[in-house]
């Protein structure tokens, strides 16, 4: 354990030397898009925690991408890693042990592509709430109680368009909140704690939309709220989409959300992408067994099943994953002539749909169920 | 009282005072729960239903007498919940139980498994104690838990296997009724799904009665004899399973049936999207609660409280459109 923090100590010196230069060459961080029809490229993207039990592989090289103006859904239990890859692209990582350790995300500036991952710090301040913005899971802790919305609102305003004056700020603040739907008068003057759940969310949307953002990152939008209240706030989130004319890449654990939301949909598990096509790939034909297994296991309404089927085991250790499919020990198709091998590559079924599973193409096997811990 | 019946819930009501000032006068109450009846029949799950605030955790903590009920009764085996003593109380308690939301805020860190489960069999005197350490281990096994778990504390489990040492810890007292209070909400999806199998199971085996508080309409689906959907401290429908969902009457049940997601792109559904949120339970709605946010409100739905009526079929309803048809 020694040993380990004295590496991480060092690996914490060089990540902060590098992050505090002064002036990056724009030749480190430029780069090209590999489809100008994007809007965001993830390519073998790693974020590693350096900590003192070891190093956990949060991401582990993620490949996916985002085109312009579709939304596109991550889904994965928690700790799969599905958060860490917003957050990188956010650059808001835990540190010091939290780093992007290797890989690109190349991001569609007007200007010029760059590479989030390398960009420097006050480009990145310029990017993250202005082009990027996200949308975080708690409404209730994500808004600052000891000021009104009204003053949350222009603050983002005022940070990213210094000379706008005071009027238009106000006048601002009004079209978002009209925007999600909530304007009525002195709306603007009341503190987080009188309005209710679903009305903080629709604030919280209206921060992220303050700058017309190009890509909107919501991250479990929806998963604190009732289910009325869900409604409401993917309708929104859904009209919006196409009035303001962005992208978005929807966080969730919930298949139904992301079958009703998203047009392309990205399966992880333990750090890696297992599975990624279009929602009618996945939902129609899905190919991994992580992916069929959780879809099986949840009741669908108005639908009879007998047992609910259940993946056995749990999700392996981050620290000390085995250099074989991850998914193997809990699955039921796994073989251990072909599985054990390496980890599996990314196969192409159609042109969008892509699996990381040698045994895809065989058929699944019913039953064989069995109720681990 | 019927033979099949193992809890009737007679007009539970349950007012929390609200206190202002320097004296701490009370200036109103929240109605959290406001005249609540219901049976639960033996081996059989009761599912509730309803948004955050309905009062449906209530109920289930004032049938424990966790809080003290306004008015009312609860009859448990013949007896009257409401009305016992402390002495009678902790007679019952064996027989009533309870899981929590959170498991990981409902097992104490410092106490190893096999204490958090066996701790009240030795309260309750259950068995003996040259059995004790035998009883145990055999609960463990039942709910699916390593027997060398026994001396582990609750951090080195993972979310699915703390839910399952907080039903060997109801189960442990051999109850015969067990209230859980979204005891999956909390949990992924691969793991939920193999919790709520082993809540079957032991269902199976131990002819257990669940009341089972939910806000996932697939799951309360999936594990319900009979459903009662609440609306602001009322039971707003409530019918067997098969009934309720395949042919939902009340406004509130059909826009709550159908905000819930399914999971296939194709399916665009006609999705009834409520206006607003949901009133407070300290001043609600006059005459029927929900007409602040129904589609189809009429003059009299402002007026006149509905009743909670039998329309055939074990469906009972609150809604005054059910007459007019």
């Amino acid at each position: 354990m020694k040993e380990i923090k004295a590496l991480n100590k060092k690996m914490y010196k060089k990540f902060n030397q590098e992050k505090k230069r002064n002036n990056v060459p724009e030749s480190e961080y430029v780069t090209e898009m590999r489809n100008p029809q994007n809007i965001v490229e993830f390519d073998n993207l790693k974020t590693y925690f350096y900590t003192d039990q070891g190093t956990v592989k949060a991401v582990d090289g993620v490949t996916f991408e985002i085109p312009m103006g579709k939304t596109i859904g991550i889904v994965g239990e928690s700790g799969c890693g599905k958060s860490v890859t917003s957050l990188s692209l956010m650059r808001l990582l835990q540190g010091p042990q939290g780093q992007i350790s290797g890989g690109e995300i190349r991001y569609n500036r007007d200007e010029q592509p760059v590479d989030i991952a390398k960009v420097p710090v006050k480009l990145m301040q310029k990017i993250r709430g202005n082009e990027i913005s996200m949308i975080f899971q708690e409404p209730m802790t994500s808004l600052n109680p000891v000021f009104t919305i009204g003053d949350q609102l222009s603050e983002i305003l005022k940070l990213h368009n210094p000379d706008m004056d005071k009027k238009d700020m106000e006048e601002r603040v009004i079209e978002l909140l009209r925007l999600v739907g909530i304007v009525r008068d002195g709306i603007s003057d009341s503190y987080p704690h009188e309005l209710s759940g679903g009305m903080k969310q629709r604030v919280v949307i209206a921060m992220a939309l303050a700058c017309n953002p190009r890509l909107i990152i919501a991250d479990e939008p929806t998963t604190a709220l009732d289910v009325t209240i869900q409604a409401q706030i993917l309708d929104l989130l859904r009209n919006l989409k196409d009035k303001i004319n962005a992208s978005i890449m929807l966080i969730t654990h919930d298949l139904g959300v992301v079958a009703e939301m998203a047009d392309y949909v990205v399966v992880m598990y333990a750090g890696r992408v297992v599975e990624q096509g279009t929602a009618q790939d996945i939902f129609h034909n899905p190919a991994h067994p992580y992916t069929v297994g959780l879809m099986k296991s949840r009741p669908v309404l108005n639908e009879e099943i007998g047992r609910l089927y259940s993946i056995p085991g749990n999700v392996p250790n981050p620290i000390n994953m085995p250099s074989h499919c991850y998914f193997k020990n809990r699955c039921e198709k796994g073989v251990e002539k072909i599985c054990g091998g390496e980890y599996p590559p990314m196969i192409d079924l159609s042109e969008t749909h892509k699996v990381a599973c040698y045994r895809c193409n065989e058929a699944v096997q019913e039953g064989g169920e069995a109720d681990g811990n | 009282m019927a033979t099949d019946n193992i809890l009737e819930v007679r007009n539970m009501v349950k007012h929390y005072p609200i206190k202002a000032g320097v004296f701490q006068h009370t200036v109103g109450h929240v109605k959290s729960v406001d005249g609540v009846s219901f049976n639960i029949g033996r081996g059989k799950t009761f599912g509730l239903v309803g948004e955050s605030g309905c009062g449906k955790t209530t109920i289930g903590r004032t049938l424990l007498r966790l809080t003290e009920p306004t008015s009312g009764e609860a009859i448990l085996n013949g007896k009257d919940i409401f009305k016992m003593k402390k002495r009678e109380l902790k007679e019952m308690r064996p027989h009533v139980q309870m899981i929590f939301q959170d498991p990981y805020s409902s097992l104490d860190p410092r106490m190893p498994v096999g204490e958090i489960i066996g701790e009240a069999v030795k309260e309750h005197n259950i068995v003996s104690k040259a059995d004790y350490r035998d009883y145990v281990l055999n609960i463990m096994e039942d709910c699916g838990l390593r027997t060398y778990y026994i001396d582990r504390y609750p951090h080195e489990f993972s979310g699915g296997q703390r839910q399952r040492i907080c039903i060997a810890r109801a189960l442990a007292l051999n109850p015969s009724l067990i209230v859980a209070d979204e005891p999956v909400s909390a949990l992924d999806v691969s793991i939920q799904a193999q919790v709520i199998n082993l809540m079957r199971d032991l269902q199976e085996k131990r002819n257990l009665s669940y009341l089972f508080i939910s806000h996932d309409l697939s799951v309360v689906e999936y594990i319900s004899d009979v459903v009662g959907v609440m609306y602001l401290g009322n039971l707003v429908e409530m019918a067997p399973k098969k009934e309720l969902f395949k042919n939902p009457q009340h406004p509130y049940t059909k826009a709550l049936l159908s905000a819930v997601p399914i999971p296939d792109p194709d399916v665009k559904m006609k999705r009834i999207i409520l206006e607003g949120d949901i009133p407070s339970p300290a001043n609600p709605p006059s005459g029927c609660k929900f007409h602040t946010r129904c589609p189809y409100a009429k003059p009299i739905c402002k007026e006149k409280v509905p009743e909670f009526k039998d329309y055939g079929n074990d469906h009972q309803i609150a809604c005054h459109l059910m007459d007019e048809k």
